[in-house]
């Protein structure tokens, strides 16, 4: 039996580090190069979301449905958190116009691109996710990944195969 | 050196709790006043995905950069496409 059909081919504890944050998943199977790029540009797109549009683009009333989306990034729930504890009933009431308040909510095209960022952001993670969820042992990207499951990954270069990555 | 200290109070004010208001902006608390260049903000997204997108599928990471840049190219010309045609829709149909 060869090393690749002796890995297993799910891997839910790189897939919920990859939840927890981007590119972990990636890192834990010995594709290190391949899980910093991801951590980069992952990151890099949800923290511009929330500096495009600040912290209320994180509104699990006004769009439900991108807040889930975003909420496919682990760290979106402790901004959430901090959101909330932003609006609570004795602080002033965050308007606009209200230099006073706690934080200035986003509107228009403004508001839209921060949810479009930080829910595009969740949803690429969960790209990654799949991706370290299910590891096809014949798919040439696959071949000679450690198993973060049965064994912690150092994250050397020679964890991953000839032919897969880390050429550049 | 105002400003730095200003700038130093907010980021201070954050970590605690306690905003200031000193500030117009404050990073990741009020939006950025950028309404008029919103549709710039678009070019960035779409090299993200782009390069997120091939960093999973490719097999070779060295093909990332080339294959990341078409597949960016290609998004940005059917954006344009897209666009032009939805404008002919409204304007001329």
């Amino acid at each position: 039996m060869t090393r690749e059909t002796s890995l297993p081919r799910w891997h839910f504890i790189g897939a919920i580090a990859a939840w927890l944050l981007p590119g972990l998943g990636h890192l834990l199977l010995g594709q290190w190069r391949r899980g910093l790029i991801l951590m980069v540009s992952i990151g890099l797109l949800w923290l511009s979301g929330f500096f495009i549009g600040g912290v209320s683009v994180l509104d699990r009333k006004g769009h439900p449905i991108w807040f889930m989306g975003q909420m496919l990034l682990a760290p979106s729930v402790i901004v959430d958190v901090f959101h909330r504890s932003l609006q609570e009933p004795n602080s002033q009431p965050p308007r606009p116009d209200n230099p006073a308040g706690r934080y200035k909510p986003s509107y228009g095209h403004v508001h839209e691109q921060g949810v479009l960022y930080t829910s595009l952001a969740g949803m690429l993670n969960l790209l990654a996710v799949i991706d370290v969820l299910y590891r096809d042992p014949s798919d040439p990207r696959h071949r000679g990944l450690k198993s973060c499951d049965t064994e912690a990954g150092d994250g050397g270069p020679q964890a991953e195969p000839a032919g897969a990555g880390d050429v550049a | 050196m105002t400003e730095l200290t200003a700038l130093i109070e907010s980021v201070a004010g954050v970590l605690t709790g306690a905003l200031p208001t000193t500030l117009g902006f404050r990073p990741f608390l009020d939006p950025l006043p950028i309404d008029r260049y919103w549709l710039l903000l678009l070019l960035p997204m779409v090299v993200a995905i782009s390069v997120v997108y091939k960093t999973i599928k490719t097999d070779r990471l060295s093909k990332i950069p080339r294959e990341a840049s078409v597949l960016a190219a290609q998004i940005v010309a059917f954006m344009i496409l897209a666009a032009l045609a939805l404008w002919i829709l409204t304007e001329l149909v």
